[in-house]
């Protein structure tokens, strides 16, 4: 049940990191053919109309963090983040579980602490009422909001890598670490 | 100064320590960055954390990045493979070293569509190792020559590590994949003269040649290679018509790659999915490290390590072959046990003042970073390359490393060739961009 859940959890981030590749992919194609459609009506009536998407590159830079940190639990559960597991590999049974507690405590201590910092930043950018220039005036908090979900997510992820491995059950895709063929 | 190097040494002890014990590389970029700015420093860490993060997850340059890890997936799941097979090989039945070609020449043609080498060898091998093997080519050569050549998917453009670099060191993303090209097709025609040389000096180990085709079949055969051709002229061409930015290209390159795909029914609702989703892991890995990376250097630059660090190695006034020389040891060393794109990021982060020092050109340094980072590519125990091909011939990593070998020295040769004679790097990019 609790595994469903969070597993879902990781699932659900892991398709809004791909919703959002997907409007990057949308967002910058798009000012590509309004550019072509700009060039071609430059050149049959020589009147100069730049199409613009508003705020095209600022668009694009905040879906690329929201894909970012969103695909961070997800990927992570699916062992895609890479490290170097050219020593600890080569350790006895005991000692490598020990030191894989180690690292995912580790783990879970740095990506807290990140989340934390997400919060503040993207809270004390809602107080100051911080906007971007662009076009459009997007306040920074909303996209900032996608650096606080994916940070709690991710810790969430580690946490339960954490308990899971001090409970002897194996989490990721591979059970044992043996080599470092992340793609 | 004698302070910022004991610093320096605590620093990158550290950040070695979680390495070596296995924390995930840009936790442990994160981790190390936060306890030097916490002890070495008076700025507080979390807010530096945060802003530095956050400035680096936004870089509109590195958008390209997921646009063309997907478009890799897209064509992975087509029929390029098959495209580039089929359409290369009828022409290479009498060239010394025969099919042992289209690995190369496959892997130069798919490294032009995609930015990295572990997804061209991939794509390649897929296809090129079953038909060869079938034929009675030996597997050492068959399996070598793709680890080898499959390594220019980061050279010739578009490429990834080009665009981390880039966004790293803040150079012009465009430039530098312009400055690939000339390196990438030396880097071709060594492995090609490689190939015929070795194929020349061992008959015996040749099988025999397919039946040659008449001119006008092998003519049809090699219009499968179009659609690839059409894909490299718009995405590329683009890029050095100077209309469109990496990013734009990308997108367009993404476009067309789904167009191919759909029009030729190779586009199902699950190639798809399962093409976005291997995109996601791979691009969020690469813009993980990118980010924490991004902390990293914002920290060095609140220690001052990189900065002394360039005066002193200024002051052993070091001959600029001397430094190239030592840098390439210690960069193939760290290739040993990190990937490239960790390397790039911690050379970017700890050693980019000593290369601005020196006098060496940013964008020559980039290619060269690239060569050096192939050649690790095909090194054991970590090398993607190898770990491809491990997984795509089923023989252990050491016997395909043995394989590789050979190119391992040709890539050296290529990256001597390219550190005495700069203009190999520079030429294209400076014609280009005067207008």
């Amino acid at each position: 049940m609790l595994r469903s859940t969070l597993d879902g959890i990781y699932r659900i981030s892991g398709w809004l990191s791909a919703g959002f590749v997907v409007l990057i992919f949308a967002v910058v194609f798009g000012q590509v053919v309004l550019n072509i459609v700009s060039a071609a009506i430059e050149r049959l009536t020589g009147q100069t109309i730049g199409l613009l998407i508003p705020s095209y590159s600022d668009l694009s830079g905040f879906f690329l963090a929201a894909a970012t940190f969103f695909g961070m639990a997800y990927t992570f559960r699916h062992d895609g983040h890479i490290r170097v597991t050219l020593f600890t590999s080569r350790f006895p049974e005991k000692l490598r579980r020990s030191v894989e507690i180690a690292a995912l405590a580790i783990a879970l201590i740095a990506i807290a602490l990140m989340a934390f910092e997400a919060i503040v930043l993207a809270y004390d950018s809602w107080v100051f009422g911080d906007s971007s220039y662009g076009l459009l005036a997007i306040p920074i908090w909303l996209p900032q909001a996608s650096y606080v979900l994916g940070a709690i997510a991710f810790t969430i992820c580690i946490g339960d890598a954490l308990v899971t491995t001090l409970m002897g059950q194996p989490f990721g895709e591979t059970p044992a670490p043996a080599d470092n063929s992340a793609d | 100064m004698i302070e910022t190097i004991g610093t320096g040494l605590t620093v990158f002890l550290l950040l070695f320590t979680l390495l070596a014990l296995g924390v995930w590389v840009p936790i442990a970029m994160i981790a190390a960055s936060y306890v030097a700015l916490m002890v070495f420093t008076t700025v507080p860490p979390g807010s530096v954390l945060a802003t530095a993060t956050w400035g680096a997850s936004t870089e509109w340059s590195l958008a390209a990045l997921p646009l063309f890890i997907w478009m890799g997936e897209i064509l992975y799941r087509s029929r390029v493979s098959d495209d580039l097979f089929l359409g290369l090989s009828p022409w290479l039945q009498r060239v010394p070293g025969r099919l042992v070609h289209v690995n190369v020449l496959g892997s130069g043609l798919f490294a032009a569509v995609s930015g990295s080498s572990a997804a061209t060898c991939a794509t390649i091998g897929k296809i090129s190792l079953p038909e060869l093997r079938q034929r009675g080519y030996s597997d050492n050569i068959v399996i070598g020559s793709l680890a080898g050549s499959s390594t220019v998917g980061f050279l010739i453009p578009p490429s990834i590590i080009l665009i981390v670099y880039g966004v790293a060191v803040e150079e012009s993303i465009a430039r530098l994949f312009l400055a690939g090209i000339l390196p990438g097709i030396m880097m071709l025609f060594l492995f090609m003269g490689y190939v015929a040389l070795w194929a020349s000096l061992n008959p015996s180990q040749m099988p025999a040649a397919d039946p040659v085709m008449d001119f006008r079949s092998r003519v049809r055969a090699s219009q499968r290679l179009l659609p690839v051709l059409a894909l490299i002229v718009c995405v590329i061409g683009s890029i050095y018509a100077g209309f469109a930015s990496p990013t734009d290209a990308a997108a367009v390159g993404v476009a067309l790659a789904l167009l191919l795909s759909w029009v030729r029914g190779d586009l199902t609702a699950e190639a798809f999915g399962v093409g976005l989703m291997s995109a996601v892991k791979t691009a969020c890995m690469i813009a993980t490290i990118v980010v924490s990376a991004a902390f990293l250097t914002a920290t060095m630059g609140y220690t001052g390590i990189p900065r002394d660090l360039a005066t002193w190695v200024g002051g052993l006034e070091l001959d600029r072959g001397f430094l190239i020389l030592a840098l390439t040891l210690i960069f193939l060393l760290l290739g040993c046990f990190l990937d490239g794109i960790s390397i790039v990021l911690l050379t970017a982060a700890i050693i980019l003042p000593i290369i601005e020092q020196a006098g060496i050109d940013l964008i020559w340094f980039g290619i060269y970073l690239v060569l050096v980072v192939e050649i690790s590519q095909i090194t054991p125990p970590i090398g993607f390359n190898l770990f491809v091909l491990q997984s795509l011939t089923g023989r252990d990593i050491l016997s395909v490393a043995k394989a590789a070998l050979p190119f391992f020295f040709v890539l050296l040769i290529g990256l001597a060739l390219v550190s005495i004679f700069p203009g190999i790097v520079t030429w294209l990019p400076t014609v280009l961009t005067a207008r």
